[in-house]
């Protein structure tokens, strides 16, 4: 087995446990609700999981180097990508945590997609930002 | 991790992790920022490679080195940076540190 094909399996592995992590948590989560713990408090661990998993992904990304996209561009372009890619979703995935801790209840579902949908955005523009000027070159 | 900070522990290793963020360069190139000999300097890059925050790729006759790390082990790297982590002896400094383990 290559090394390559090794690090698909460990990579899908963590995804299914990761998923099976997150499914037992909302499952646990809907028992404990309303008897053990109130509806906020619910919500609240629950958004807390999700930002942990996106903080846990995007930590990865920069470490994570495949043949092809290295082959495709300059090298030191696309490690400036993954870089700001990972330290984007890594604050992105805790902004998204903190809000759900801190914030009124009321509010913390747009806060917290606020938050990550600007880490998001940033990749975005930062990637076409990049391509823009590859077209142009 | 335990290899992961026996990496970060060292400046020479750190400066280079530096180095690399800047992009992919040449294990020459690398070594010609710093007053060390080849057999310390390969060995540096061992200990890095052990710990599995840079990669080696030859092309031809060179070997390019390109970041590996994940954004915990730069946050990691940088507290190091700032407050002066160095867990290895001075006596070690000079000798290829492949067979510490």
């Amino acid at each position: 087995m290559t090394v390559e094909s090794q690090s698909s399996r460990a990579a899908i592995m963590r995804g299914l446990i990761i998923a099976a992590l997150l499914i037992v948590a909302s499952v646990v989560l809907q028992l404990l609700s309303p008897s053990y713990m109130s509806r906020e408090i619910e919500l609240r661990i629950f958004g807390v999981l999700t930002g942990g998993v996106v903080l846990v992904y995007a930590n990865l990304v920069p470490k994570t180097i495949t043949r092809r996209i290295g082959a495709c561009g300059d090298p030191m372009v696309e490690q400036s990508i993954r870089r700001f890619t990972g330290w984007s979703l890594v604050l992105g995935g805790v902004a998204y945590a903190i809000v759900w801790m801190i914030a009124p209840l009321q509010y913390a579902t747009a806060f917290a997609v606020g938050v990550l949908g600007v880490s998001v955005l940033l990749v975005v523009t930062r990637i076409a930002m990049v391509a823009a000027r590859g077209s142009r070159t | 991790m335990g290899n992961v900070f026996r990496a970060l522990s060292d400046p020479t290793r750190r400066q280079v992790l530096q180095l690399l963020q800047k992009g992919p360069i040449s294990a020459g190139e690398i070594a010609e920022h710093f007053d060390v000999t080849k057999s310390t300097m390969s060995a540096h890059f061992a200990v890095l490679a052990a710990a599995d925050l840079v990669q080696a790729e030859r092309h031809g006759r060179t070997i390019m080195y390109r970041l590996k790390m994940s954004v915990l082990e730069e946050a990691l790297l940088g507290f190091a940076q700032a407050f002066g982590l160095q867990i290895t002896s001075t006596e070690n400094e000079g000798t290829p540190l492949m067979q510490e383990d």
